[in-house]
C-alpha cells in the first residue's frame, strides 16, 4: 500500500509506516527550526507575514498539521526573510561534520600544548580551555548556527595567540 | 476515553523518552494513540512527542502544543493534531522530568471543545513547567 492510501495505522505495513513517520518528522523539523528562529528573534506569525507579504493565516497554515503550503521554496524564503539561510543535509553527513569538528579541536589543543611548553614567555589567556573539555552541541541547531559555532571555535584560540605573541 | 471507561488500577508507564523529557501514559491511552486515531494524527503526534522528549516544547508550533486555557486542573497542556488531543501535565521527579498524559481524545467525537475534565487527582510531584525556560 502506498503511504497516501493508508488512513489508519492498522493499514500500514512496516515500509509505509517508516515512510509516513519520516514525512511527519521532517515537516515538524522544518516547522520547529523556523519557530526556533522566530522565538530567538522575538517574532510572531504576523511579523513573518508582513515580511513575506502574505496573510497571517497563510503563515499559520505553514505551521499547521498539514502544512500543505510549506514547499521547499517557501522554507527557503521564510529562512531568508528571517535573516538566515536554510541548509539541507543528511543526518549522517551532519554527524560526520560534528565528528570532524571534534577532531579538529583535539588537534588544535595538542598544538597549543606544544607551543605553551616551548615558550617560557608564553602566557595562556585565562579564557582558553585546553585538553579534553567536552564539546556540547545541540544536533538540532540550524546548520548555519553550527557553522558559526565551528568558525568561532576555530578562530578563538588563534586570536588569543596573536595577542599573546 | 472517558474516565469511567478506564480500567481500574491502570498504571502509568514510560512510553517515550529522550534527552530532556519522558512521556508516561496508561496502556489504554497508548493503545488509543497507536491504533485508534487516524494515521495522519498518529504520525503528527508521534513526531511531536518524540521532538518534545528530545528538545522540549519551546519550539513546537503553538497550534501543535499549548497550555489549555481555563483548565480546571492547573497547568494542563495538550498536543493537538487533526482533531486528536493528547492532554497531560508536566511534572518533575528530578533528575528526570516526565510529562504525564492524562487523556487522549478526539474532538471529532466530542464536538463541544470544553475545557477537559481532569481524570485523576494531582500527581505526587511538583509542577516544573515554565515555557521558554528550557533552553
Amino acid at each position: 500500500m502506498k503511504p497516501e492510501e493508508a488512513n489508519s495505522i492498522s493499514q500500514c505495513d512496516a515500509d509505509t509506516y517508516a515512510a509516513k513517520a519520516a514525512e511527519a518528522a521532517f515537516i515538524l523539523l522544518a516547522q520547529t527550526e523556523m519557530q526556533k528562529i522566530m522565538n530567538r528573534k522575538g517574532l510572531r506569525y504576523r511579523d513573518l507575514a508582513r515580511r513575506m507579504g502574505v496573510t497571517e493565516a497563510r503563515v499559520s497554515q505553514m505551521f499547521g498539521d498539514t502544512a500543505t503550503n510549506l514547499t521547499i521554496k517557501t522554507v527557503a524564503r521564510v529562512f531568508h526573510q528571517l535573516g538566515e539561510t536554510a541548509y539541507l543535509t543528511t543526518l549522517e553527513d551532519f554527524e560526520r561534520q560534528l565528528a570532524d569538528a571534534r577532531g579538529t579541536q583535539a588537534e588544535d589543543a595538542h598544538r597549543w600544548t606544544v607551543i605553551g611548553l616551548e615558550s617560557d614567555n608564553f602566557q595562556m589567556a585565562g579564557d582558553v580551555a585546553l585538553g579534553d573539555a567536552p564539546i556540547v552541541a545541540d544536533v538540532s541547531a540550524s546548520h548555519l548556527s553550527f557553522e558559526r559555532w565551528l568558525r568561532a571555535k576555530a578562530t578563538q584560540p588563534r586570536r588569543t595567540a596573536a595577542a599573546a605573541a | 476515553m472517558d474516565a469511567d471507561e478506564r480500567i481500574a488500577g491502570e498504571l502509568y508507564e514510560v512510553r517515550l523518552s529522550g534527552r530532556r523529557w519522558r512521556i508516561a501514559m496508561r496502556n489504554s491511552d497508548w493503545d488509543k494513540l497507536n491504533a485508534e486515531v487516524p494515521a495522519d494524527a498518529h504520525f503528527r503526534l508521534r513526531s511531536a512527542l518524540d521532538h518534545f522528549c528530545a528538545h522540549g516544547g519551546d519550539n513546537l508550533p503553538e497550534q501543535l502544543f499549548h497550555p489549555i486555557p481555563g483548565a480546571q486542573s492547573a497547568r494542563l497542556e495538550e498536543f493537538v493534531a487533526f482533531g486528536v488531543h493528547v492532554i497531560g501535565r508536566r511534572a518533575t521527579e528530578d533528575p528526570i522530568r516526565t510529562f504525564f498524559v492524562t487523556e487522549v481524545r478526539s474532538t471529532a467525537a466530542e464536538p463541544a471543545a470544553a475545557a477537559p475534565r481532569a481524570v485523576q487527582g494531582d500527581l505526587p510531584f511538583h509542577h516544573s513547567h515554565s515555557r521558554g525556560a528550557e533552553q
